[in-house]
Protein backbone atom coordinates (compact mmCIF):
# COMPACT_ATOMS: atom_id res chain seq x y z
CA UNK A 1 0.00 0.00 0.00
CA UNK A 2 1.64 3.38 -1.19
CA UNK A 3 1.29 6.34 1.70
CA UNK A 4 -1.42 7.92 -0.95
CA UNK A 5 -3.27 4.83 -0.25
CA UNK A 6 -3.15 4.94 2.91
CA UNK A 7 -4.41 8.55 3.30
CA UNK A 8 -7.08 7.18 1.19
CA UNK A 9 -8.07 4.62 3.53
CA UNK A 10 -7.64 6.63 6.74
CA UNK A 11 -10.10 9.29 4.90
CA UNK A 12 -12.67 6.50 4.12
CA UNK A 13 -12.33 5.58 7.90
CA UNK A 14 -12.94 9.06 9.29
CA UNK A 15 -15.88 9.43 7.08
CA UNK A 16 -17.52 5.87 8.37
CA UNK A 17 -16.94 7.14 11.87
CA UNK A 18 -18.33 10.56 10.65
CA UNK A 19 -21.40 8.74 10.03
CA UNK A 20 -22.34 7.19 12.98
CA UNK A 21 -21.03 10.02 15.09
CA UNK A 22 -24.16 12.32 16.82
CA UNK A 23 -24.36 15.96 17.97
CA UNK A 24 -22.83 16.49 20.47
CA UNK A 25 -24.67 16.76 24.15
CA UNK A 26 -26.81 19.84 24.11
CA UNK A 27 -27.10 21.35 27.30
CA UNK A 28 -23.17 22.04 27.81
CA UNK A 29 -20.97 24.09 25.87
CA UNK A 30 -17.78 22.10 25.36
CA UNK A 31 -16.01 24.55 24.40
CA UNK A 32 -14.26 25.93 20.90
CA UNK A 33 -10.87 25.35 22.36
CA UNK A 34 -11.30 22.32 23.34
CA UNK A 35 -12.73 20.80 20.73
CA UNK A 36 -10.07 22.28 17.91
CA UNK A 37 -7.83 20.15 20.73
CA UNK A 38 -9.56 16.86 20.11
CA UNK A 39 -9.75 17.20 16.47
CA UNK A 40 -6.46 17.82 16.32
CA UNK A 41 -5.73 14.55 18.71
CA UNK A 42 -8.23 13.11 16.71
CA UNK A 43 -6.21 13.77 13.07
CA UNK A 44 -2.83 13.29 14.88
CA UNK A 45 -3.98 9.87 16.13
CA UNK A 46 -5.04 8.97 12.76
CA UNK A 47 -1.71 10.05 11.03
CA UNK A 48 0.34 8.00 13.88
CA UNK A 49 -2.06 4.90 12.81
CA UNK A 50 -0.97 5.48 8.90
CA UNK A 51 2.61 6.31 9.81
CA UNK A 52 2.28 2.91 11.44
CA UNK A 53 0.92 0.68 8.49
CA UNK A 54 3.66 2.60 6.47
CA UNK A 55 6.73 1.71 8.35
CA UNK A 56 5.69 -1.59 9.22
CA UNK A 57 5.65 -1.82 5.60
CA UNK A 58 8.79 -0.41 4.70
CA UNK A 59 10.35 -2.43 7.66
CA UNK A 60 8.63 -5.36 5.99
CA UNK A 61 10.58 -4.82 2.66
CA UNK A 62 13.82 -4.38 4.09
CA UNK A 63 13.72 -7.14 6.78
CA UNK A 64 12.23 -9.85 3.84
CA UNK A 65 15.14 -7.83 1.61
CA UNK A 66 17.57 -9.02 4.09
CA UNK A 67 16.23 -12.30 5.07
CA UNK A 68 16.49 -13.14 1.07
CA UNK A 69 20.13 -11.83 1.10
CA UNK A 70 21.24 -14.47 4.10
CA UNK A 71 19.46 -17.12 2.92
CA UNK A 72 21.64 -16.75 -0.58
CA UNK A 73 25.01 -16.39 1.57
CA UNK A 74 24.48 -19.48 3.10
CA UNK A 75 23.42 -21.57 -0.23
CA UNK A 76 25.98 -24.34 -0.61
CA UNK A 77 25.15 -24.11 -4.18
CA UNK A 78 27.28 -21.27 -4.62
CA UNK A 79 30.52 -22.52 -4.05
CA UNK B 1 -48.97 11.34 51.24
CA UNK B 2 -46.25 13.75 51.43
CA UNK B 3 -45.35 16.31 48.67
CA UNK B 4 -42.53 15.34 46.24
CA UNK B 5 -40.07 19.13 46.48
CA UNK B 6 -37.72 19.64 43.46
CA UNK B 7 -33.87 20.38 44.70
CA UNK B 8 -33.16 23.57 43.70
CA UNK B 9 -29.70 22.42 42.51
CA UNK B 10 -31.40 20.33 40.10
CA UNK B 11 -32.67 22.28 36.46
CA UNK B 12 -29.54 22.34 34.24
CA UNK B 13 -29.60 18.88 33.08
CA UNK B 14 -33.09 18.02 30.50
CA UNK B 15 -32.34 14.16 31.22
CA UNK B 16 -33.91 14.63 34.68
CA UNK B 17 -34.84 16.13 37.99
CA UNK B 18 -34.05 15.53 41.71
CA UNK B 19 -36.60 15.48 44.28
CA UNK B 20 -36.76 15.05 47.98
CA UNK B 21 -39.60 13.35 49.59
CA UNK B 22 -38.36 13.77 53.49
CA UNK B 23 -35.70 11.83 53.71
CA UNK B 24 -35.73 9.79 50.67
CA UNK B 25 -33.47 11.35 46.90
CA UNK B 26 -35.44 10.59 43.66
CA UNK B 27 -34.52 10.87 40.29
CA UNK B 28 -36.89 11.51 38.11
CA UNK B 29 -36.04 10.22 34.18
CA UNK B 30 -37.74 12.67 31.14
CA UNK B 31 -39.07 11.90 28.33
CA UNK B 32 -35.44 13.38 26.54
CA UNK B 33 -33.64 11.45 28.59
CA UNK B 34 -35.15 8.16 28.54
CA UNK B 35 -33.36 6.67 25.42
CA UNK B 36 -30.09 6.92 27.24
CA UNK B 37 -30.97 5.90 30.20
CA UNK B 38 -32.23 2.82 29.15
CA UNK B 39 -29.31 1.97 27.14
CA UNK B 40 -27.44 2.65 30.12
CA UNK B 41 -28.77 0.33 32.37
CA UNK B 42 -29.74 -2.33 29.61
CA UNK B 43 -25.38 -2.45 29.08
CA UNK B 44 -24.77 -3.81 32.51
CA UNK B 45 -22.17 -0.62 33.21
CA UNK B 46 -23.86 0.62 36.45
CA UNK B 47 -24.06 -2.64 38.33
CA UNK B 48 -20.49 -3.31 38.42
CA UNK B 49 -19.66 0.41 38.99
CA UNK B 50 -22.31 0.45 42.01
CA UNK B 51 -21.34 -2.50 43.53
CA UNK B 52 -17.79 -1.42 43.97
CA UNK B 53 -18.96 1.78 45.79
CA UNK B 54 -18.05 3.78 42.92
CA UNK B 55 -21.50 5.06 41.81
CA UNK B 56 -24.40 5.47 43.92
CA UNK B 57 -27.03 3.04 44.11
CA UNK B 58 -30.05 3.18 41.74
CA UNK B 59 -33.51 1.58 42.09
CA UNK B 60 -36.49 1.93 40.01
CA UNK B 61 -39.73 3.22 42.10
CA UNK B 62 -42.97 3.69 40.86
CA UNK B 63 -43.33 7.68 39.45
CA UNK B 64 -46.74 7.95 40.95
CA UNK B 65 -44.33 8.82 44.29
CA UNK B 66 -44.45 12.47 42.24
CA UNK B 67 -47.89 13.00 42.76
CA UNK B 68 -49.10 15.07 39.93
CA UNK B 69 -45.79 15.77 38.84
CA UNK B 70 -46.05 11.81 37.92
CA UNK B 71 -46.77 12.92 34.10
CA UNK B 72 -43.14 14.17 33.81
CA UNK B 73 -41.20 10.99 34.51
CA UNK B 74 -40.63 8.09 32.35
CA UNK B 75 -38.98 6.68 34.96
CA UNK B 76 -38.26 7.24 38.82
CA UNK B 77 -34.87 5.80 40.21
CA UNK B 78 -34.13 6.20 44.44
CA UNK B 79 -30.96 6.58 45.98
CA UNK B 80 -29.64 5.88 49.14
CA UNK B 81 -29.18 9.09 51.02
CA UNK B 82 -25.70 10.48 51.95
CA UNK B 83 -24.24 10.96 55.42
CA UNK B 84 -23.78 14.93 54.08
CA UNK B 85 -23.26 17.19 51.18
CA UNK B 86 -20.25 18.80 50.97
CA UNK B 87 -19.10 21.55 48.07
CA UNK B 88 -15.89 20.83 45.91
CA UNK B 89 -14.21 24.18 47.18
CA UNK B 90 -13.71 22.21 50.91
CA UNK B 91 -12.37 19.61 49.80
CA UNK B 92 -8.48 19.48 50.44
CA UNK B 93 -5.89 18.73 47.35
CA UNK B 94 -5.82 15.23 47.85
CA UNK B 95 -9.87 14.93 47.88
CA UNK B 96 -10.19 16.59 44.81
CA UNK B 97 -7.40 14.80 43.06
CA UNK B 98 -9.39 11.40 44.13
CA UNK B 99 -12.54 12.74 42.94
CA UNK B 100 -10.64 13.66 39.82
CA UNK B 101 -9.50 10.32 39.11
CA UNK B 102 -12.56 8.49 39.58
CA UNK B 103 -14.55 10.74 37.02
CA UNK B 104 -11.73 9.59 34.22
CA UNK B 105 -11.81 6.13 35.54
CA UNK B 106 -15.63 6.18 35.29
CA UNK B 107 -15.07 7.73 31.61
CA UNK B 108 -12.48 4.92 30.63
CA UNK B 109 -14.45 1.86 32.06
CA UNK B 110 -17.63 3.42 30.45
CA UNK B 111 -16.31 3.91 26.72
CA UNK B 112 -16.11 -0.31 27.13
CA UNK B 113 -19.81 -0.28 27.64
CA UNK B 114 -20.10 2.47 24.67
CA UNK B 115 -21.14 4.90 27.24
CA UNK B 116 -19.78 8.30 27.85
CA UNK B 117 -20.25 11.08 30.79
CA UNK B 118 -21.95 14.13 29.41
CA UNK B 119 -20.53 16.34 31.69
CA UNK B 120 -17.60 16.43 34.26
CA UNK B 121 -19.03 18.53 37.50
CA UNK B 122 -16.96 18.34 40.52
CA UNK B 123 -20.60 18.60 42.28
CA UNK B 124 -21.53 15.38 40.91
CA UNK B 125 -19.45 13.58 43.72
CA UNK B 126 -19.41 13.50 47.11
CA UNK B 127 -18.05 11.48 50.05
CA UNK B 128 -18.49 8.58 52.28
CA UNK B 129 -16.00 9.25 54.36
CA UNK B 130 -12.77 9.50 52.45
CA UNK B 131 -13.51 7.96 49.80
CA UNK B 132 -15.37 9.67 46.57
CA UNK B 133 -18.96 8.50 45.19
CA UNK B 134 -20.48 9.76 42.00
CA UNK B 135 -24.06 10.73 42.29
CA UNK B 136 -25.42 11.59 39.00
CA UNK B 137 -26.73 8.53 37.54
CA UNK B 138 -28.19 10.17 34.35
CA UNK B 139 -24.82 11.97 33.20
CA UNK B 140 -24.42 8.48 31.72
CA UNK B 141 -25.31 8.77 28.11
CA UNK B 142 -24.81 6.98 24.99
CA UNK B 143 -21.44 7.27 23.20
CA UNK B 144 -20.99 6.59 19.41
CA UNK B 145 -17.16 6.16 18.59
CA UNK B 146 -15.56 9.05 16.99
CA UNK B 147 -17.42 11.53 19.74
CA UNK B 148 -16.01 14.21 21.43
CA UNK B 149 -14.91 14.49 24.68
CA UNK B 150 -17.85 17.18 25.57
CA UNK B 151 -17.00 17.80 28.93
CA UNK B 152 -12.96 18.13 28.67
CA UNK B 153 -13.64 21.38 28.94
CA UNK B 154 -15.58 21.21 32.22
CA UNK B 155 -13.10 18.72 33.74
CA UNK B 156 -10.19 21.21 33.19
CA UNK B 157 -12.15 23.87 34.71
CA UNK B 158 -13.72 22.04 37.86
CA UNK B 159 -10.82 19.29 38.44
CA UNK B 160 -7.43 19.71 36.28
CA UNK B 161 -7.10 23.61 37.06
CA UNK B 162 -7.52 24.12 40.73
CA UNK B 163 -4.90 20.89 41.51
CA UNK B 164 -2.92 22.72 38.81
CA UNK B 165 -3.25 25.80 40.64
CA UNK B 166 -2.33 24.31 43.94
CA UNK B 167 0.54 21.68 42.35
CA UNK B 168 2.67 24.06 40.46
CA UNK B 169 1.71 27.60 42.21
CA UNK B 170 1.35 26.62 45.66
CA UNK B 171 -2.11 28.75 45.58
CA UNK B 172 -4.88 26.32 47.70
CA UNK B 173 -7.61 26.29 45.47
CA UNK B 174 -10.67 27.05 47.83
CA UNK B 175 -10.78 30.50 48.21
CA UNK B 176 -10.70 30.74 44.30
CA UNK B 177 -12.81 27.45 43.71
CA UNK B 178 -15.59 29.13 46.21
CA UNK B 179 -15.85 32.43 44.36
CA UNK B 180 -16.34 30.65 41.09
CA UNK B 181 -18.62 27.77 41.01
CA UNK B 182 -17.90 26.75 37.79
CA UNK B 183 -14.88 26.24 38.44
CA UNK B 184 -11.39 28.11 37.89
CA UNK B 185 -11.44 28.82 33.91
CA UNK B 186 -8.73 28.11 31.99
CA UNK B 187 -7.72 31.39 30.34
CA UNK B 188 -7.38 32.69 34.41
CA UNK B 189 -4.91 29.89 35.08
CA UNK B 190 -3.03 29.92 31.77
CA UNK B 191 -1.85 33.99 32.85
CA UNK B 192 -0.60 32.69 36.03
CA UNK B 193 2.11 30.71 34.34
CA UNK B 194 5.81 31.27 33.00
CA UNK B 195 6.11 30.00 29.63
CA UNK B 196 8.54 27.55 30.96
CA UNK B 197 5.35 26.05 32.62
CA UNK B 198 3.39 26.19 29.46
CA UNK B 199 6.14 24.20 27.22
CA UNK B 200 5.33 21.20 28.89
CA UNK B 201 3.37 18.85 26.52
CA UNK B 202 0.40 18.30 29.09
CA UNK B 203 0.03 21.90 30.16
CA UNK B 204 0.18 22.83 26.32
CA UNK B 205 -2.97 20.11 25.62
CA UNK B 206 -5.08 21.17 28.50
CA UNK B 207 -4.43 24.23 29.49
CA UNK B 208 -2.44 26.64 27.07
CA UNK B 209 -3.77 25.47 23.24
CA UNK B 210 -7.32 25.70 23.86
CA UNK B 211 -7.15 29.02 25.50
CA UNK B 212 -5.21 30.32 22.64
CA UNK B 213 -7.79 28.32 20.03
CA UNK B 214 -10.70 29.61 22.12
CA UNK B 215 -9.05 33.05 21.55
CA UNK B 216 -8.77 32.61 17.96
CA UNK B 217 -12.14 30.78 17.05
CA UNK B 218 -14.02 33.86 18.33
CA UNK B 219 -13.00 35.40 14.94
CA UNK B 220 -14.03 32.04 13.05
CA UNK B 221 -16.89 31.98 10.84
CA UNK B 222 -19.73 29.75 10.96
CA UNK B 223 -18.35 27.17 8.22
CA UNK B 224 -15.21 26.83 10.14
CA UNK B 225 -16.72 26.13 13.07
CA UNK B 226 -18.76 23.72 11.36
CA UNK B 227 -15.81 22.48 9.96
CA UNK B 228 -14.53 21.77 13.53
CA UNK B 229 -17.81 19.85 14.65
CA UNK B 230 -17.64 17.62 11.78
CA UNK B 231 -14.02 16.31 12.69
CA UNK B 232 -13.70 13.47 15.15
CA UNK B 233 -12.10 11.96 18.38
CA UNK B 234 -11.54 8.15 17.57
CA UNK B 235 -11.95 5.70 20.54
CA UNK B 236 -8.41 4.95 20.94
CA UNK B 237 -7.44 8.99 20.83
CA UNK B 238 -10.11 9.20 23.74
CA UNK B 239 -8.90 6.85 25.67
CA UNK B 240 -5.47 8.09 25.48
CA UNK B 241 -6.13 11.13 26.67
CA UNK B 242 -7.80 10.13 29.54
CA UNK B 243 -5.02 7.59 30.39
CA UNK B 244 -2.68 10.58 29.57
CA UNK B 245 -4.87 12.66 31.72
CA UNK B 246 -4.68 9.75 34.57
CA UNK B 247 -1.49 9.75 34.92
CA UNK B 248 -0.44 13.15 35.46
CA UNK B 249 -3.13 14.08 38.08
CA UNK B 250 -2.52 10.94 39.74
CA UNK B 251 1.32 12.48 39.94
CA UNK B 252 0.49 15.71 41.04
CA UNK B 253 1.27 16.85 44.90
CA UNK B 254 0.43 19.88 46.89
CA UNK B 255 3.59 21.93 47.59
CA UNK B 256 6.05 21.03 49.83
CA UNK B 257 6.20 24.87 51.48
CA UNK B 258 2.29 24.25 52.22
CA UNK B 259 3.05 21.42 54.85
CA UNK B 260 1.78 24.42 56.97
CA UNK B 261 2.45 25.52 60.60
CA UNK B 262 -0.90 23.50 61.91
CA UNK B 263 0.66 20.35 60.43
CA UNK B 264 1.91 18.25 63.45
CA UNK B 265 0.46 21.06 65.58
CA UNK B 266 -1.31 18.01 67.53
CA UNK B 267 1.99 16.11 67.74
CA UNK B 268 4.36 19.12 69.01
CA UNK B 269 1.67 21.25 70.58
CA UNK B 270 2.26 23.51 73.58
CA UNK B 271 0.86 21.05 75.82
CA UNK B 272 2.61 17.87 77.09
CA UNK B 273 1.77 14.05 77.09
CA UNK B 274 0.02 14.14 79.66
CA UNK B 275 -2.53 17.07 79.02
CA UNK B 276 -3.17 15.22 75.93
CA UNK B 277 -4.36 11.86 77.58
CA UNK B 278 -6.62 13.79 79.40
CA UNK B 279 -8.55 15.12 76.53
CA UNK B 280 -8.50 11.95 74.77
CA UNK B 281 -10.18 10.01 77.85
CA UNK B 282 -12.63 13.00 78.21
CA UNK B 283 -13.65 12.81 74.34
CA UNK B 284 -13.86 8.81 74.36
CA UNK B 285 -16.00 9.03 77.72
CA UNK B 286 -18.09 11.61 75.53
CA UNK B 287 -18.44 9.80 72.46
CA UNK B 288 -19.36 6.27 73.87
CA UNK B 289 -22.36 7.47 76.01
CA UNK B 290 -23.23 10.22 73.37
CA UNK B 291 -23.06 8.05 70.19
CA UNK B 292 -23.23 10.59 67.97
CA UNK B 293 -24.94 9.29 65.05
CA UNK B 294 -22.86 12.56 62.84
CA UNK B 295 -20.28 14.73 64.68
CA UNK B 296 -19.10 17.69 63.85
CA UNK B 297 -15.60 18.42 65.01
CA UNK B 298 -14.56 22.23 64.28
CA UNK B 299 -11.18 22.78 64.28
CA UNK B 300 -10.33 19.41 63.80
CA UNK B 301 -6.73 20.15 62.81
CA UNK B 302 -5.68 16.58 61.06
CA UNK B 303 -8.35 14.92 63.07
CA UNK B 304 -5.96 12.98 66.19
CA UNK B 305 -9.47 13.57 68.44
CA UNK B 306 -11.85 13.25 65.40
CA UNK B 307 -10.60 9.68 65.50
CA UNK B 308 -11.23 8.90 69.43
CA UNK B 309 -14.23 9.73 68.83
CA UNK B 310 -14.67 7.42 66.17
CA UNK B 311 -13.11 4.22 67.57
CA UNK B 312 -15.25 5.29 70.45
CA UNK B 313 -18.52 4.85 69.38
CA UNK B 314 -19.24 8.26 66.96
CA UNK B 315 -20.57 6.88 63.55
CA UNK B 316 -19.21 9.02 61.27
CA UNK B 317 -17.79 12.32 61.13
CA UNK B 318 -17.22 15.77 59.38
CA UNK B 319 -14.48 17.96 60.45
CA UNK B 320 -13.91 21.48 59.49
CA UNK B 321 -10.69 23.33 59.49
CA UNK B 322 -9.27 26.33 57.41
CA UNK B 323 -6.08 25.60 56.81
CA UNK B 324 -5.45 22.78 53.94
CA UNK B 325 -2.28 21.64 55.14
CA UNK B 326 -4.20 20.79 58.29
CA UNK B 327 -7.31 19.13 56.49
CA UNK B 328 -4.84 17.24 54.23
CA UNK B 329 -3.15 15.44 57.42
CA UNK B 330 -6.44 14.54 58.50
CA UNK B 331 -7.54 13.46 55.46
CA UNK B 332 -4.72 11.11 55.03
CA UNK B 333 -5.78 10.12 58.69
CA UNK B 334 -9.26 9.19 57.40
CA UNK B 335 -8.03 6.92 54.73
CA UNK B 336 -5.07 4.96 56.28
CA UNK B 337 -7.03 4.21 58.96
CA UNK B 338 -10.49 3.55 57.03
CA UNK B 339 -12.25 5.75 59.05
CA UNK B 340 -15.84 7.09 58.39
CA UNK B 341 -14.29 10.87 58.20
CA UNK B 342 -14.58 13.58 55.79
CA UNK B 343 -12.60 16.58 56.98
CA UNK B 344 -13.50 19.70 54.86
CA UNK B 345 -11.71 23.33 54.35
CA UNK B 346 -14.13 25.59 55.91
CA UNK B 347 -13.53 29.05 58.41
CA UNK B 348 -16.01 28.99 61.13
CA UNK B 349 -15.86 32.56 61.64
CA UNK B 350 -16.98 32.41 57.29
CA UNK B 351 -18.68 29.15 57.04
CA UNK B 352 -19.73 28.26 53.24
CA UNK B 353 -22.57 30.39 51.62
CA UNK B 354 -25.86 29.62 49.65
CA UNK B 355 -24.62 30.31 46.09
CA UNK B 356 -25.62 29.74 42.46
CA UNK B 357 -28.76 30.32 40.33
CA UNK B 358 -31.02 32.64 43.61
CA UNK B 359 -28.56 31.74 45.87
CA UNK B 360 -29.76 28.26 46.48
CA UNK B 361 -28.05 25.76 44.30
CA UNK B 362 -25.41 25.12 46.20
CA UNK B 363 -26.52 25.21 50.06
CA UNK B 364 -25.09 27.05 52.40
CA UNK B 365 -23.12 25.01 55.60
CA UNK B 366 -25.92 26.05 58.08
CA UNK B 367 -28.86 24.32 55.78
CA UNK B 368 -26.52 21.36 55.11
CA UNK B 369 -26.31 21.41 59.50
CA UNK B 370 -27.03 17.61 60.86
CA UNK B 371 -24.51 16.77 63.70
CA UNK B 372 -25.93 15.54 66.61
CA UNK B 373 -22.61 15.81 68.57
CA UNK B 374 -19.80 18.32 68.74
CA UNK B 375 -15.99 18.71 69.28
CA UNK B 376 -14.62 22.33 69.39
CA UNK B 377 -11.21 21.41 71.04
CA UNK B 378 -8.68 24.79 70.96
CA UNK B 379 -11.38 27.26 68.55
CA UNK B 380 -12.92 29.39 70.98
CA UNK B 381 -9.69 31.75 70.97
CA UNK B 382 -9.52 31.68 67.72
CA UNK B 383 -13.09 33.24 66.93
CA UNK B 384 -12.84 35.48 70.24
CA UNK B 385 -9.63 36.65 70.64
CA UNK B 386 -8.20 35.98 66.68
CA UNK B 387 -11.10 37.25 65.24
CA UNK B 388 -13.00 39.43 67.79
CA UNK B 389 -16.20 37.37 68.00
CA UNK B 390 -17.97 38.22 71.02
CA UNK B 391 -17.26 35.14 73.20
CA UNK B 392 -20.57 34.76 73.85
CA UNK B 393 -22.11 34.75 70.30
CA UNK B 394 -19.39 31.66 69.41
CA UNK B 395 -20.99 30.11 72.04
CA UNK B 396 -24.31 30.75 70.88
CA UNK B 397 -23.12 29.29 67.28
CA UNK B 398 -21.53 26.36 68.80
CA UNK B 399 -24.19 25.16 70.74
CA UNK B 400 -26.81 25.62 67.97
CA UNK B 401 -24.85 22.97 66.19
CA UNK B 402 -25.62 19.78 67.73
CA UNK B 403 -27.52 18.98 71.27
CA UNK B 404 -24.56 17.38 72.89
CA UNK B 405 -20.85 17.91 72.45
CA UNK B 406 -17.22 19.22 74.25
CA UNK B 407 -15.85 22.63 74.04
CA UNK B 408 -12.33 23.76 75.32
CA UNK B 409 -11.44 26.63 76.69
CA UNK B 410 -8.18 28.20 76.29
CA UNK B 411 -7.40 30.90 79.28
CA UNK B 412 -5.26 33.88 78.35
CA UNK B 413 -2.74 32.21 80.36
CA UNK B 414 -1.78 29.55 77.71
CA UNK B 415 1.05 30.14 75.89
CA UNK B 416 -1.00 29.48 72.27
CA UNK B 417 -3.60 32.49 73.73
CA UNK B 418 0.24 34.57 74.82
CA UNK B 419 1.46 34.54 71.50
CA UNK B 420 -1.82 35.46 69.75
CA UNK B 421 -2.06 39.01 71.90
CA UNK B 422 2.10 39.24 71.95
CA UNK B 423 1.46 42.12 69.31
CA UNK B 424 -1.87 43.19 69.53
CA UNK B 425 -3.46 45.32 73.09
CA UNK B 426 -5.82 43.01 74.98
CA UNK B 427 -9.09 44.29 74.78
CA UNK B 428 -10.73 40.98 75.45
CA UNK B 429 -11.62 41.63 79.35
CA UNK B 430 -14.94 39.67 78.94
CA UNK B 431 -12.62 36.84 78.00
CA UNK B 432 -12.72 34.56 81.11
CA UNK B 433 -13.55 31.15 82.44
CA UNK B 434 -16.42 32.44 84.20
CA UNK B 435 -17.64 34.40 81.26
CA UNK B 436 -17.31 31.17 79.16
CA UNK B 437 -19.26 28.82 81.59
CA UNK B 438 -21.67 31.78 81.94
CA UNK B 439 -22.38 31.92 78.36
CA UNK B 440 -22.66 28.04 78.24
CA UNK B 441 -25.78 27.86 80.62
CA UNK B 442 -27.44 29.93 78.76
CA UNK B 443 -28.11 27.77 76.34
CA UNK B 444 -27.20 24.32 77.64
CA UNK B 445 -26.93 21.98 80.95
CA UNK B 446 -23.24 21.13 81.83
CA UNK B 447 -23.00 17.70 82.04
CA UNK B 448 -19.61 17.10 83.21
CA UNK B 449 -15.61 19.70 83.44
CA UNK B 450 -12.42 18.72 83.16
CA UNK B 451 -9.44 20.75 83.52
CA UNK B 452 -6.69 19.47 80.73
CA UNK B 453 -4.38 21.48 82.22
CA UNK B 454 -5.13 23.66 85.60
CA UNK B 455 -6.20 26.70 84.85
CA UNK B 456 -4.69 27.05 81.28
CA UNK B 457 -7.58 24.64 79.43
CA UNK B 458 -10.53 23.61 80.74
CA UNK B 459 -13.15 21.16 78.64
CA UNK B 460 -16.75 21.46 79.23
CA UNK B 461 -19.33 18.60 77.90
CA UNK B 462 -22.99 20.73 77.71
CA UNK B 463 -26.41 19.13 76.88
CA UNK B 464 -27.81 21.79 74.80
CA UNK B 465 -31.62 22.46 77.18
CA UNK B 466 -34.88 22.45 74.37
CA UNK B 467 -35.87 25.74 73.81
Amino acid sequence: MTARQVGVVSAAALAILGAWTSPAEAYLDPGTGSMIVQGIIGVIAGALVALRIYYGKIKYFFSAKSAGKSVEDHNPDKD
Amino acid sequence: MDAARREEASFRDPAGQVYRIRDRVLRSVSEFGCPDYEFVRDSGLLSGLIASNRVIGVEEVSPDLLGPRASSAKYLLEHPTLPFISHPYEWCFSALRSAALLQLDLLAEALDFDVTLSDASAYNFQFRGPEPIFIDALSFRRYRDGDYWTAHQQFCEQFLNPLLLTALQGVAFNAWFRGSPEGIRSEDLNSLLSWRQKVNWRVLTHVALPVRFQLSARKNTASHIDRIKARHLPRASFLQMIGGLRKWIAGLEPPKSSQSAWNGYAADNAYDPMAAEVKADFTRRYASTVKPAMLWDIGCNTGLYTEIALQAGALEAVGFDTDMGAVEGAFVRAREKGLRFLPLVVDAADPSPGQGWLGRERKSLEARANADGLLAYALVHHLSIGRNIPLPEVIAWLIGMAPQGVIEFVEKEDPMVRQMLRLRDDIFDDYRRDAFLAAVQNHAEIVETKDVIENRRLLVWYRRRPN
